[in-house]
């Protein structure tokens, strides 16, 4: 188990020259820079010291050195430790080894930018298109500074993209775009022979609304919290969160403890939310929508909860830098409590429905199999790798806010299927309700709920945070800018690892667990497409100006 | 000497005459058609007035008829008409097909195809009217068997051909031994009719007879294709052979062997004080024989991915119906109670009906999978589809085909698979093994609508054939065209008016003497006990209630068609407009080759629970 | 007056089917907490959907098998002797005549699906055809069942020989089997493999709008209140008055009560899959020929 000087020293010695900084930013931060050749060495070296690959940061650094930037972002989830893996390639070559071949997840982020910075990566399994619509020109690469943030190339006819050859014999089933399964666009191509799954290829990303371009350029960090939120539309609370709190890391700001714990609260009654929505939608895909309304009926009160303290069901826009923005009266404090208790009583009713239910078990036993080894070879997280006996869970080994000071258990089961996860999922929401009433119990009295600021925010710091999503983990990365902006802003929202980990899931299954697997995941394609600019195939939405569309929805009553 | 067999003998000269001239004219190949065709539907004329003449006029006794040196027996009594009859119909058929058919095979001469068909012909011919087990049934055998062996093998530069049509030619000449060897260990010498026969296996003891009886059964059980023999040929020898072959050699060479087993245990057993039969062994045997045929050859059918091979192990699934039907009816009037033989001689019917019904409708499927074959040049059911449209013609005569043979009610394949299933499971309550029967056997019938819902739909509905064939599709000429049509309006006929059919075929049964039943047929009157009921059929059995099982195609097809008048109606109610649009596959991927559900991915649940049966589909 | 029942029975089922289904949708509401929609939904459904533009994606194959569909199941239940009165049709078919034109029914919404060369509608065909294959037998050794009884294969004696008397060990069996067996029949979780929506978007419809749609669900709306009425009628003997109107209206409360269960299974159960789905159809089929065994040998 090592230390974050083991895994400092570690470093050094073994690559020596390769290494060419350390930086020790907190004892949970580290931030290594090296030398680009040797990239792939030094990933594969960390992930043998017991690294978990997260992400990378790919950024223009052109107008400062010339280069464009590259950040693989790993944890040490037993120490509790991040490491940033700093490197860059000049802009006239932008080229460096894939990490790919041997950290399968990287397979996203680096092709990420390919379309968007325009940096190649050797040896790379599957160099394809990911984010742009196939239509875009060829050479654009919108992150780049000198791409102005409305660019609207024209659309271009006839241009398709070449999913995987579908093994011979199989047809595809192509599930997505439109598709009940899935609640927002996508597209699964399954390799079917009879109703068994060969293979599968995906093309998603359909909804990129240009967030992290956007925000870069036109925004500022206290506005940002707000865009944050509606990545996604369940789990906006942990955006803002993620976004805030490491921007709070980078600039070295303090909040106070009451706005951690507020914080703690709107976080967990985000994640009851969110597992119940999301057990209902389990329920639906496997078409038992007796238990899509009921949980559906449960959620309701948390709804309401949310307009009580926020003023709003859903999409709270309570968390900025600095802190939060309502607090938590002790009238409020009492419906809390009042609805949370009924809904852990409803709650346990369901519990016991599903876990009798011999057809569910049918259903969900042995489906969308994965083994611990894989699992962890493509960084899958969040109740989909605990379902698959990866005990990681970010609030715990990584705490944040007022979580060093909850007692919650983090369940973990070894059936490796969708029962597991269903079974996690339900558990997990009765921990919420342990943890939001220890917040209400221990909660100090005191102290601004909104910190100010006593200085700008410095320059070129980085800031990397992970916050437990109720899908799992949320990692977000910032570089502090000059214009009261961030230089660059990466998301990753959970779904972006796991959706990786779907052929994984679907492979040998049947036709009629596809929904049910990739369910299972809680897909949130919103949260994983945040990125740029504005998707093309829906330019015909342009055409409707704001005054129009907000006339269009007052009328609409 | 009856004029009849003098008309027979001259019907096979005139068959025999063809085969020497037309195959000089075989560079010609429109002409050789044509003259093959002449020669053979004049021959068929001949053989037709004949069958009519036995089956409607009067039935005749064995005779003893001198050709060249040899005397041979000949029997054309009302039963052996029957077969003639559907020999010879299905004979012109193909051979009026053939003349456009053959035209595609451009790298293949045809001198040995119309050297061989009328030989073919005349040895089907020849074997339901000689009446021996020795010196005529082998001339009649070899002849059959050789010249199919022939034209089976017609693509010959293709190995696996060769090698299929070996296999066929080496197990039909191990049944020729089989039943020659049952005929002499009853005793009997060369040229003997199988009336002599029946009289020395009326002295045989212990053993022997079962032997006898086996071994006919297992030659004549081999032709026929009844499980596991079937499987070893007949889907090879039927799916590589001409289409208008293949029509021959499912729809009516196979009932030679029905015809043999029916002949055998029907007619060759001998009544003396010393012989017992055992026709409750037999039949037993017999139909539990074909419930597995017709169960295994289905299930087999379902799995197929290439048309004809579909309709080849269709057929062994057919002919186990059949088979069953003997068996069932052997059993059943072999009993003590009335009931039994009642329903016994009505299953018998049954079976002659079905003789019938798949000789047209399986020939017609043959036919127009030859017709797909030639305008697109592949019989693999994956490159096929969406030939509806460009094919209308074919497409409508395939839907019907593939109807009737599912058992559709007013289609022909209904009237005698209730016949079957009906009797079966009316002699529940003194044979419970005999529903049992009745239930798989409607049970498959099921899996029949499956093979034929995947025949018809990957063919001619669904999408494909744009990607799977690389040329242009158009409907095939009208001489292939007619003899279809008229195979479909046959094929309706039979499915309308069932109760026509009861009665000639009672009648035939009634009218050729010497058998088990032709007896029972005229003392327990069973015209008596079959009502008719709009052309349809009514059975009342003696023992059952008076109403004990209907079938009247003429008006279900009349409310069917009074409802879909209001569902038409109901369509057109609301005025809506119709609008063309592509398939809709969830927006981002179009239909194509590789967005089609394939035929190897159809029914896989059911595959899989069935894959013990056999007959799986390799990749 | 043969003809006259005749007619009425088919005006029954023609004009109370949406009802039927109508309460079937109220009831899965109330038991998954909704309003629902209202009883007579149905009949606005069919009316609208009739008016709507019909989209095309296939032949003419396409556009026949709706009513290929309709009418089918219409000659089925034109047979039927509701109340225990035989109509006037009848006597012109037997059990086979109606199985096999109830695999007719089955067979026209294959022809629609194939013709409409759609994915996911051939996958939905596919999975339509098995579950044909293996549920028919279930029906089939139901009317047996009760022809062994009545020693006739006449669809009237078939069906009353419960009322006749003998219900016996093997009537008890068979009844199980059918109520297990039932979903299936009217294509309800947990059998509602074909149709599917999250995998397969209503499988052999996906491509059916307007009219066509309409002709399709009034389908499956007559074709589910076939099978409950079946139910009742051999199953559920409760009384015989010989007064048509009365033993009508006594069987019409009973098919209600059977939708009143097909509710509740289907809210109450996930949907199953294909292969699962198979072995246990597998399971009914073995079970329901020990009933018809039983019933040959008078138990």
């Amino acid at each position: 188990m090592p230390g974050i000087e083991e895994i400092k020293n570690g470093l050094k010695k073994k690559f020596k020259d390769a290494v060419v900084a350390v930086e020790e930013q907190s004892p949970t931060r580290l931030f290594v820079d090296i030398k680009s050749a040797k990239v792939r060495e030094i990933s594969n070296g960390i992930i043998a010291m017991g690294a978990r690959y997260l992400v990378s940061v790919g950024y223009d650094n052109i107008s400062r050195d010339g280069t464009l930037g590259m950040i693989h972002t790993f944890g040490f989830d037993r120490d509790g430790i991040f490491l940033a893996l700093r490197t860059s390639v000049p802009e006239s070559k932008p080229v460096m080894d894939s990490i790919t071949p041997d950290i399968p997840n990287a397979g996203w982020s680096e092709r990420e930018y390919m379309d968007l910075l325009g940096m190649k990566f050797t040896a790379h399994p599957k160099p394809k298109r990911l984010i742009l619509a196939d239509d875009w020109p060829e050479g654009v690469h919108p992150l780049r500074k000198d791409i102005p943030w409305n660019l609207m190339p024209p659309a271009a006819e006839d241009v398709a993209y070449q999913l995987d050859e579908c093994p011979e014999g199989c047809s595809i089933i192509p599930v997505g775009p439109y598709h009940p399964t899935l609640h927002e666009p996508a597209h699964f191509a399954v390799f079917v022979d009879g109703e068994t799954i060969k293979g599968s290829d995906y093309r998603g990303f359909m909804t990129h609304r240009g967030i992290e371009k956007l925000c870069q350029t036109q925004l500022t960090y206290n506005e940002i919290p707000f865009v944050a939120e509606r990545i996604c539309g369940i789990c906006g609370s942990v955006h803002a969160a993620t976004y805030a709190q490491a921007v709070e890391l980078a600039a070295g700001i303090r909040i106070s403890r009451r706005a951690e714990y507020i914080r703690t609260i709107m976080l967990e009654i985000e994640r009851i939310h969110s597992h119940l929505l999301w057990l209902g939608v389990a329920g639906h895909l496997i078409g038992f929508d007796t238990v899509f309304m009921q949980s559906w009926r449960i959620r309701e009160p948390i709804m309401w909860l949310g307009e009580r303290i926020t003023g709003n069901r859903k999409t709270y826009g309570m968390i900025v830098i600095g802190g939060v923005r309502r607090d938590i009266t002790p009238e409020i404090k009492e419906d809390i409590l009042s609805v949370i208790g009924k809904v852990e009583e409803e709650l346990l009713t369901v519990k016991k429905a599903i876990q009798g239910d011999s057809a569910i078990h049918r259903r969900t036993k042995g489906v969308g199999y994965v083994s611990t080894e894989d699992t962890m070879l493509w960084s899958l997280v969040g109740p989909v790798a605990r379902a698959r006996n990866v005990d990681i869970d970010v609030r715990r080994d990584f705490p944040y806010a007022a979580y060093d000071e909850m007692k919650f258990d983090v369940p973990v089961f070894d059936s490796n299927d969708v029962w597991a996860t269903v079974l996690v999922r339900l558990l997990e929401t009765f921990e919420a309700i342990k943890i939001i009433r220890q917040c209400l119990d221990k909660m100090p009295n005191d102290g601004p709920i909104l910190t100010e600021l006593e200085a700008p925010i410095p320059p070129l710091r980085h800031g990397l945070m992970a916050v437990e999503a109720p899908r799992g983990e949320a990692v977000h990365y910032v570089i502090t800018g000059e214009e009261n902006a961030p230089d660059r802003w990466r998301v990753r929202a959970p779904t972006y690892p796991n959706l990786q980990g779907v052929p994984l899931m679907l492979l040998g299954n049947q036709l009629a667990d596809v929904p049910i697997i990739i369910g299972s995941i809680d897909p949130c394609f919103s949260c994983t497409d945040r990125m740029e600019i504005v998707d093309l195939r829906s330019g015909a939405a342009k055409t409707a100006s704001q005054r129009e569309l907000e006339e269009l929805s007052r009328n609409k009553r | 000497m009856s004029d009849l067999y003098g008309k027979l003998i001259l019907a096979m000269a005139i068959l025999l005459c063809s085969a020497v001239v037309v195959p000089f004219t075989a560079e010609k190949r429109k002409l050789a058609g044509w003259l093959n065709f002449f020669f053979v539907a004049v021959a068929g004329a001949i053989l037709l007035s004949i069958s009519y003449s036995v089956i409607f006029v009067k039935s005749l006794p064995t005779q003893l008829v001198s050709v060249g040196p040899l005397n041979i027996y000949f029997l054309l009594d009302a039963f052996a008409g029957f077969f003639l009859g559907i020999i010879a119909l299905m004979a012109i058929v193909s051979a009026f097909y053939s003349i456009e058919y053959m035209e595609h095979y451009d790298d293949y001469g045809l001198r040995s195809y119309y050297g061989n068909y009328p030989i073919f012909v005349l040895g089907m011919a020849a074997i339901v009217t000689v009446d021996d087990l020795s010196t005529g049934f082998t001339i009649a055998w070899q002849a059959m068997t050789i010249t199919s062996y022939f034209l089976v093998r017609f693509e010959h530069r293709k190995p696996e051909i060769v090698r299929a049509a070996n296999k066929y030619l080496f197990l039909m000449e191990l049944a020729w031994v089989f039943i020659v060897a049952a005929a002499f260990i009853a005793g009997t010498s060369m040229g003997d009719s199988i009336h002599a026969v029946t009289r020395s296996l009326g002295g045989a003891h212990g053993a022997v007879p079962y032997l006898v009886y086996g071994l006919i059964f297992l030659g004549f059980g081999f032709k026929a294709a009844v499980f596991p023999f079937g499987q070893m040929w007949l889907p090879d020898a039927h799916s590589i052979a001409p289409s208008p072959i293949s029509a021959l050699l499912s729809g009516v060479m196979i009932k030679t062997g029905v015809y043999g087993i029916i002949r055998t245990f029907f007619w060759m057993v001998p009544h003396t004080e010393t012989f017992h039969f055992s026709g409750a062994f037999w039949g037993a045997l017999i139909a539990s024989f074909g419930v597995v045929t017709l169960f295994i050859g289905t299930v087999q059918s379902m799995k197929q991915s290439q048309s004809k091979r579909l309709l080849a192990y269709s057929s062994i699934g057919q002919i186990g119906y059949i088979i069953f039907g003997i068996g069932a009816a052997l059993f059943m009037v072999n009993a003590e109670s009335a009931t039994l033989q009642m329903l016994g001689l009505i299953a018998l019917v049954g079976v002659i009906y079905h003789v019938l019904n798949h000789a047209v409708f399986k020939g017609l499927l043959f036919l127009t999978s030859g017709s797909v074959l030639y305008s697109t040049g592949t019989k693999d059911l994956n490159k096929l589809g969406g030939l509806i449209n460009l094919m209308p013609v074919t497409a409508v005569v395939a839907g019907i085909a593939s109807l009737s043979i599912s058992g559709v009610p007013s289609f022909s394949g209904f009237a005698s698979k209730w016949t079957l299933v009906s009797t079966s499971l009316l002699a529940g309550g003194e044979a419970p093994f005999l529903v049992i029967f009745g239930i798989i056997a409607l049970f498959t019938s099921a899996v029949t609508l499956s093979c034929y819902v995947k025949f018809f739909g990957m063919t001619f509905t669904s999408a494909g054939a744009e990607w799977g064939v690389g040329r242009e599709i158009k409907e095939v000429p009208a001489g292939m065209l007619i003899p279809k049509l008229f195979l479909t309006a046959l094929c309706l006929l039979q499915g309308l008016i069932p109760f026509f059919y009861f009665r000639t075929i009672i009648g035939i049964f009634a009218d050729s003497g010497g058998s088990l039943v032709s007896a029972a047929f005229r003392n327990m009157h069973v015209q008596d006990h079959v009502f008719n009921s709009a052309m349809g059929v009514s059975v009342g059995i003696p023992g059952l209630s008076s109403v004990s099982s209907v079938a009247v195609p003429a008006v279900l097809l009349a409310v069917f068609a009074a409802a879909f008048a209001f569902a038409a109606f109901l369509r057109r109610a609301g005025g809506s407009k119709e609008r063309e649009v592509p398939t809709w596959l969830c927006g981002y991927q179009d239909l194509h080759d590789k967005t089609r559900y394939r035929d190897k991915s159809m029914f896989a649940a059911l595959r899989n629970l069935l894959y013990w049966t056999g007959g799986n589909v390799k990749e | 007056m043969d003809i006259l029942i005749a007619v009425i029975n088919v005006l029954i089922f023609l004009t109370l089917a949406p009802l039927f289904e109508g309460v079937v949708r109220k009831l899965y509401a109330k038991v998954q907490s909704r309003m629902g929609p209202p009883i007579i939904q149905p009949y606005y459904d069919l009316l609208k959907l009739l008016g709507k533009e019909t989209l095309s994606a296939g032949n003419w194959a396409f556009r026949i098998a709706p009513m290929m569909a309709l009418a089918s199941i219409i000659t089925a239940v034109s047979l039927m002797p509701l109340g225990y009165t035989p109509g006037f049709l009848t006597q012109y078919g037997d059990i086979i005549t109606v199985i096999y034109l109830l695999t007719l029914g089955g067979v026209s919404v294959l022809l629609g699906a194939l013709s409409s060369k759609n994915t996911y509608a051939m996958v939905g065909a596919s999975r339509e055809m098995v579950t044909i294959i293996m549920v028919e037998p279930v029906l089939a050794m139901t009317f047996i069942l009760g022809a062994l009884k009545a020693k006739s294969l006449a669809i009237d004696a078939g069906m009353m020989s419960s009322l006749n008397g003998s219900y016996g060990i093997s009537m008890v069996l068979m009844l199980v089997v059918f109520l297990m067996a039932l979903q299936a029949f009217v294509a309800r979780q947990p059998f509602d493999i074909a149709e599917a929506e999250v995998e397969i978007m209503e499988g052999p419809f996906i491509e059916y709008s307007g009219p066509g749609l309409a002709l399709f669900k009034y389908y499956m709306m007559i074709k589910q209140m076939f099978y409950a009425a079946l139910f009742v009628a051999v199953f559920v003997p409760l009384i015989y008055t010989g007064y048509y109107v009365v033993d009508v209206a006594v069987q019409l409360v009973e098919i209600l009560m059977v939708f009143v269960l097909i509710s509740l299974l289907g809210s109450t159960n996930p949907r199953l899959r294909i292969d699962q789905a198979v072995k246990y159809y597998a399971v009914l089929i073995a079970v329901s020929l020990v009933a018809v065994g039983l019933t040959a040998y008078g138990i």
